[in-house]
């Protein structure tokens, strides 16, 4: 923890007087603020979603590797923790962005126009 | 997760499990039978369990002994075993938050909706409704020309009226597709406005637990000035934390009373159970946390148990990464 | 120890019996015929009056007859007549007459019928254009006295038309004719010792059979303290006793409460099964009424999954677990309990319904939206409950899967390292991580379920845009991890029992190893082979089928290992050897049939047919349970000190077989026939006789497991005892004391080369050491 970091970590604290904890903080508190701020830029909507979903990552990052010092831990820890993610990726692809092949060939229960009644 | 016990002369058992388990089941048999005396006890039984089991821990002082055990062998070797634990926990917390987002984001990317949209496109232009020349393509575009949602007019107007009827309305006339909380939320800064504070809540409560283990474990300080550290610094954690949870409900309570966003609908069924998801989260992270603010109260901190603060630390951060996602994809957009 | 001689005599009768076990099973069950026409009642002897043709095969059925009849009510009657042998006239249409007697009530004729039939001396029969057809409709009035008996008498006669063109001398010839009797009785005349087996209420029988069953647990676990120190036996101590059960931590105990729960539920499980079968062992059955149907099947499937199949599972790899890596216990010991506790309790949420006569009817799938609409046309009360349990299973699964993976990747004794690890641990590290990673998507699903339900949001009503597929989705995305589940430990329990049994080390360890990995990662990525049928994006079938198909090849792999396996080695059959061969022949034949359902043309035709419930029983009884029944057998020893009776283990592994597979291999028949599953009856005549023997072989098979449950108990004090090692195992559950000690190990002790454990085998090749019964060194 933060009495044995090395490097660049060390020098940052000796050069500000915090460390890096705190300029995580920090970082995350201007990204939050940079995230907002976008949504009221009246940029396009690919603009818009680029910038959310940059700063998204950006953020995750800083709390992941920082704030659960996975950074400074062991390199199996992070393979655990990133390992999930390909089980993430797969739902994603299966669940979010297939699309269903012919709407109108459905069942009626499966269609907008479904009021709630079963009668085959 | 501690240990107990592990010497050669008996075991420990434990009444938690069971006490923790009975809660859990009094508490969905009230729910589901939607009476709130029973839920009620239901979770007071839980929390009975779970202070059942911290009892049992509080004299847990880091050593072999009273369960911190060691792994060996490949990956974790030389690890606690509780640490490892933890992020095996979070391995599934990562697959809750997963499916949460791959159940929204079908509903956001709209595949099955744009299927119908193109279909009615078709036969819009087969039916000679729809401007001359127009593709099943462009009126596509067209309809999806604006920024958060597809706009019911402009669809109206490109097929001639056949998507009003027949796609974006049932029979009673209730608009089919799903205004999304964002909408709401990002068209009045003062609707956002608790939803950026939580923010910076959350990530301040996660650095306010950094510093409580720092302090914790630092040497140096002495004993009395450390425990009380510890404390405040926990104590502001939970502070936060519950800051968050009272401004999610107001913002809630403003969302269904103001705007009419309320679960009728697909979009306000997602972002109340989600959002709802993260603040059971939250919730269980206080409970928790009540239990160490009470040890940190009676000193029961030092360098050599510290870990037990960092691996809740774990959680918690891990409820402030899920918040990160969950408030651009949720309130901004 | 037995002589060489009586070992191989032993030996013989085994393989003989094997040999004819699977001989029988596979000629006889798909050629297995009925009468020919179903239900054939009677034939009798004195006919009707005005014709002279003689009694013969002739066959009558009386349809729609009450099974008692309520005063004045009035009773639609279908009379049928049939014969192969007389086809009726060519020329005219003279084909069949009847005559209907009754000792009370009053005839008229049937709606349609009036110039067909009428009323003659008492009776009712048909008139001269009557006889022109074989089938006749007539109304039966009752009595209003109910305190009787009304017997029924009816003839009938297939007539052949040779009398047609004024031929009197060939009038009556080639015709036959038979009779039919029944007995009626009325309402009031059903008290005391007169109740039709058919009228009780299913409930009740379930109830009742439920009661019964935890009475006798009840009494059992009495009894069982009680045996465990029959001097010092007091009440007191029995709350001591009960208390340290409900507050332990440790595995073994764990695993023990894992265990009795899971064979409680097992055969509860299987009292459904039987009560539905008994309701489809004949067309238009109505023993159970549908919903009662709908919610015995639930229940079945659920139970047997969740409750029985999985805790099974955990129940081993609580026990085997540690003792196998040579660790002294779990990782989270509090946690273990917590698991089995959440279990415990959420089967009281699953049962809830039942109770109140309310149970879920929403298939242990629980698809939506039918699953999520309330009221009359929704699924019925109970289900709010269930999908409560089921957030509870996963919350208990979560905890023991969090439990063993970090056990298994953090525990393991020196010498125990990824790639020497016994097979039966790496089956039960990949399984729980699957369920561990699938497991969230079943929650999240049905907390999405379980809020449409009580607070009202509209996750998956398509009225306002929620979407029915997202349930089929999320539910497959752990339901196909989930049937892996179930499997991979049992092939973990095969490979551990062959290689002990062949005395020596299995066939291809790492491709075993990879094999098991390669399908916990290709398990992900194939659950859209269950909604072909829904209507997904086509390149995703596409993907889907491949993947399917893709499955195939880790699991040929493993069963060639294992046969290559017993091609080196020097069999020895025990019971669980027996278990663990008869799970190679019917988990294999499982598995081919499954092989038809990826190809998405094939599966649309079998989709929701009994092909599908052949296959998947094929593969959860005759691969699941087959193997977790050979870990009995196995680890029964280890885990008492004495060993099971071998003889009731023989008796018990050749009826369960041989009933198995008369049980699930007709239903291969009916489902490429079009019998649709989760239906509560059928109208097709030509499928009961394969549904009767469906269900005689599955009422076998129930009955069967009897005879472990006797076996279980009664080794427990009067088995054979057994030192630390009676089969010749090789990892290290078989070095500690059996039982073993808590903490299992006293000193962690380290894993030798399981190679060098084990003699060279015998010359010779497999069968003929089977058929000689070699046993070697």
């Amino acid at each position: 923890m933060g009495e044995h970091q090395t490097g660049w970590q060390k020098a940052l604290y000796e050069k500000t007087g915090q460390d890096v904890y705190f300029w995580n903080f920090v970082f995350l508190m201007v990204f939050t603020a940079i995230e907002v701020g976008a949504v009221y830029l009246s940029l396009t909507y690919g603009a818009t979603v680029f910038a959310l979903v940059s700063v998204g990552i950006v953020k995750f990052f800083g709390i992941a590797a920082f704030f659960m010092h996975l950074w400074d831990d062991e390199r199996e820890l992070t393979y655990t923790f990133v390992f999930p993610f390909i089980f993430v990726v797969i739902l994603f692809l299966g669940i979010a962005f297939t699309t269903p092949g012919g709407v109108a060939g459905l069942p009626a229960w499966c269609s907008p126009e479904f009021i709630g009644s079963y009668s085959p | 997760m501690s240990y107990g016990d592990h010497d050669d002369h008996g075991h420990h058992g434990s009444w938690a499990p069971i006490i923790a388990s009975l809660g859990t089941m009094i508490f969905l048999y009230g729910f589901s039978e939607a009476s709130m005396g029973i839920t009620a006890i239901g979770l007071v039984v839980l929390i009975w369990g779970l202070f059942t089991w911290w009892k049992g821990d509080l004299p847990f002082d880091g050593s072999e002994k009273m369960g911190e055990l060691k792994s060996y062998g490949t990956p974790f070797g030389g690890m606690n075993i509780r640490k490892a634990g933890i992020w095996l926990f979070l391995m599934s917390e990562v697959m809750i938050f997963g499916s949460f987002f791959g159940a929204y984001m079908r509903m956001r990317t709209n595949w099955n909706t744009h299927w119908t949209l193109l279909d009615k496109a078709q036969e819009a232009i087969d039916s000679s409704l729809a401007a001359p020349g127009a593709t099943a393509k462009s009126i596509y575009k067209e309809c999806l020309s604006e920024k958060h949602t597809p706009m019911i007019t402009q669809c109206e107007e490109a097929t001639g009226g056949l998507v009003n009827q027949t796609f974006w309305h049932t029979e009673s006339s209730t608009p089919v597709y799903q205004h999304v909380a964002a909408e709401y939320i990002t068209a009045d800064f003062m609707t956002l406005l608790p939803g950026a504070i939580n923010t910076f809540a959350l990530i301040l409560s996660s650095f306010t637990v950094v510093l409580a283990l720092k302090a914790a474990k630092n040497v140096d300080l002495d004993p009395k000035v450390r425990d009380k550290k510890v404390r405040n610094y926990l104590a502001m954690t939970l502070m936060l934390g519950t800051l968050f949870l009272i401004l999610k409900l107001w913002e809630w309570n403003h969302l269904i009373h103001d705007y009419d966003f309320t679960i009728s609908t697909l979009a306000g069924s997602f972002f109340y159970v989600t959002t709802g998801a993260h603040g059971v989260h939250v919730f269980v992270g206080l409970v928790f946390l009540t239990y160490f603010i009470y040890k940190a109260h009676i000193g029961g901190w030092d360098h050599n148990n510290a870990q037990s603060i960092e691996y809740y630390g774990l959680y918690w951060h891990f409820v402030d990464l899920a918040w990160v996602i969950i408030f651009p994809a949720f309130y901004l957009y | 120890m037995v002589k060489g001689s009586e070992l191989m005599n032993k030996n013989k009768i085994r393989v003989i019996s094997l040999l004819f076990v699977i001989f029988i099973a596979l000629a006889a069950t798909p050629q297995m015929t009925s009468y020919p026409t179903g239900v054939n009642r009677a034939n009798g002897t004195t006919g009707c009056a005005c014709h002279s043709g003689g009694a013969g095969t002739t066959t009558v059925i009386v349809d729609g007859m009450p099974d008692s009849f309520v005063g004045g009510t009035s009773y639609e009657l279908n009379i049928t007549i049939s014969n192969p042998n007389i086809a009726g006239a060519e020329l005219s249409s003279n084909m069949g007459g009847f005559r209907l007697f009754a000792t009370d009530g009053t005839f008229s004729a049937g709606e349609n019928y009036t110039d067909l039939v009428q009323v003659m001396d008492g009776g009712i029969t048909h008139t001269e254009s009557g006889n022109d057809m074989r089938s006749w409709v007539v109304v039966w009035t009752a009595p209003d006295n109910e305190g009787q008996i009304v017997d029924f008498t009816v003839h009938g006669n297939a007539v052949n038309g040779n009398a047609v063109g004024n031929i009197p001398a060939d009038g009556n010839s080639g015709d036959k004719w038979s009779t039919f009797q029944a007995s009626i009785p009325g309402a009031a005349a059903l008290g005391g010792g007169a109740i039709l087996i058919e009228q009780a209420e299913p409930y009740e029988v379930a109830i009742a059979a439920i009661t019964f069953g935890i009475a006798l647990f009840s009494l059992m676990l009495v009894y069982v303290f009680y045996r465990n120190n029959p001097d010092g036996f007091n009440l007191n101590g029995l709350t001591e006793w009960l208390k340290k059960w409900m507050t332990t931590t440790d595995h073994k105990e764990v695993g023990t409460l894992y265990f009795v729960f899971s064979f409680l539920f097992l055969l509860i499980g299987g009292i459904f099964a039987m009560l539905f079968r008994l309701q489809l062992a004949v067309a238009d059955n109505d023993f159970l009424t549908q919903d009662q149907y709908n919610s015995f099947f639930t229940l079945h499937g659920t139970t047997m999954i969740f409750l029985a199949a999985m805790p099974m599972i955990a129940a081993f790899a609580n026990w085997i677990i540690p003792l196998q890596i040579g660790a002294k216990d779990l990782a989270f010991p509090r946690v273990n309990a917590m698991g089995f506790w959440m279990l415990a309790f959420s089967s009281v949420l699953l049962y809830g319904g039942v109770m109140s006569g309310e149970g879920a009817d929403i298939t242990w799938t629980m698809y939506a939206p039918f699953s999520n609409s309330l009221g009359e046309k929704g699924a019925s009360a109970g289900t709010t409950l269930f999908v409560a349990g089921i957030i509870m299973l996963g919350i208990s699964s979560t905890l023991s899967g969090v439990n063993f993976i970090a056990t298994v990747m953090t525990m393991r004794a020196p010498g125990v390292t990824w790639m020497k690890m016994p097979l039966f641990t790496w089956s039960i590290f990949v399984a729980n991580a699957m369920l561990y990673l699938s497991l969230p998507a079943l929650i999240i699903g049905t907390v999405y379920l379980y809020f449409d339900r009580t607070i009202g949001t509209h996750f998956y009503d398509a009225a306002v845009g929620g979407d029915p597929i997202l349930w089929a989705h999320l539910f497959w995305y752990f339901g196909h991890p989930e049937v892996y589940v179930v499997i991979l430990p049992a092939f973990g329990v095969v490979s551990e029992v062959l290689s002990t049994s062949a005395k020596r080390s299995i066939f291809g360890y790492k491709s075993m190893v990879y094999a098991l990995a390669g399908i916990g990662v290709l398990g992900f990525i194939v659950w859209g082979h269950h909604m072909l049928t829904s209507g997904m994006d086509p390149t995703f079938r596409l993907i889907m089928m491949l993947t399917t198909m893709l499955v195939a090849i880790p699991t040929g792999v493993k069963i060639f290992n294992w046969l290559a396996t017993l091609w080196g080695g020097s069999l020895v059959f025990k019971t669980h050897t027996l278990w663990a061969l008869g799970f190679l022949v019917t988990f294999t034949m499982g598995g081919i049939s499954g092989m038809f359902f990826p190809v998405a043309g094939l599966d649309t035709h079998f989709h929701d047919t009994y092909f599908v419930v052949a296959h998947f029983h094929y593969v959860l009884v005759g691969g699941t349970l087959f193997g977790m029944f050979s870990a009995i057998y196995y680890w029964y020893p280890k885990a008492v000190g004495r060993k099971l009776d071998e003889k009731l283990g023989l008796l018990h592994f050749i009826i369960t077989f041989i009933a198995m597979n008369g049980t699930f291999w007709p239903m291969h028949q009916l489902g490429i026939e079009g019998m649709p599953r989760r239906y509560h009856t059928y109208s097709v005549d030509s499928w009961s006789e394969l549904n009767s023997f469906i269900t005689m072989s599955a009422l076998i098979m129930g009955f069967a497991q009897l005879i472990l449950t006797w076996n279980i108990i009664r080794s427990y004090k009067y088995g054979e005892k057994c030192g630390k090692d009676p089969w010749g195992g090789w990892s290290l559950e078989w070095t500690t004391t059996s039982p073993p000690p808590t903490p299992s190990f006293h000193e962690i002790p380290t894993q030798e080369d399981d190679n060098l454990h084990h003699v060279e085998s015998t010359g010779g090749g497999m069968f003929s050491r089977m058929w000689k019964g070699v046993e070697p060194k």
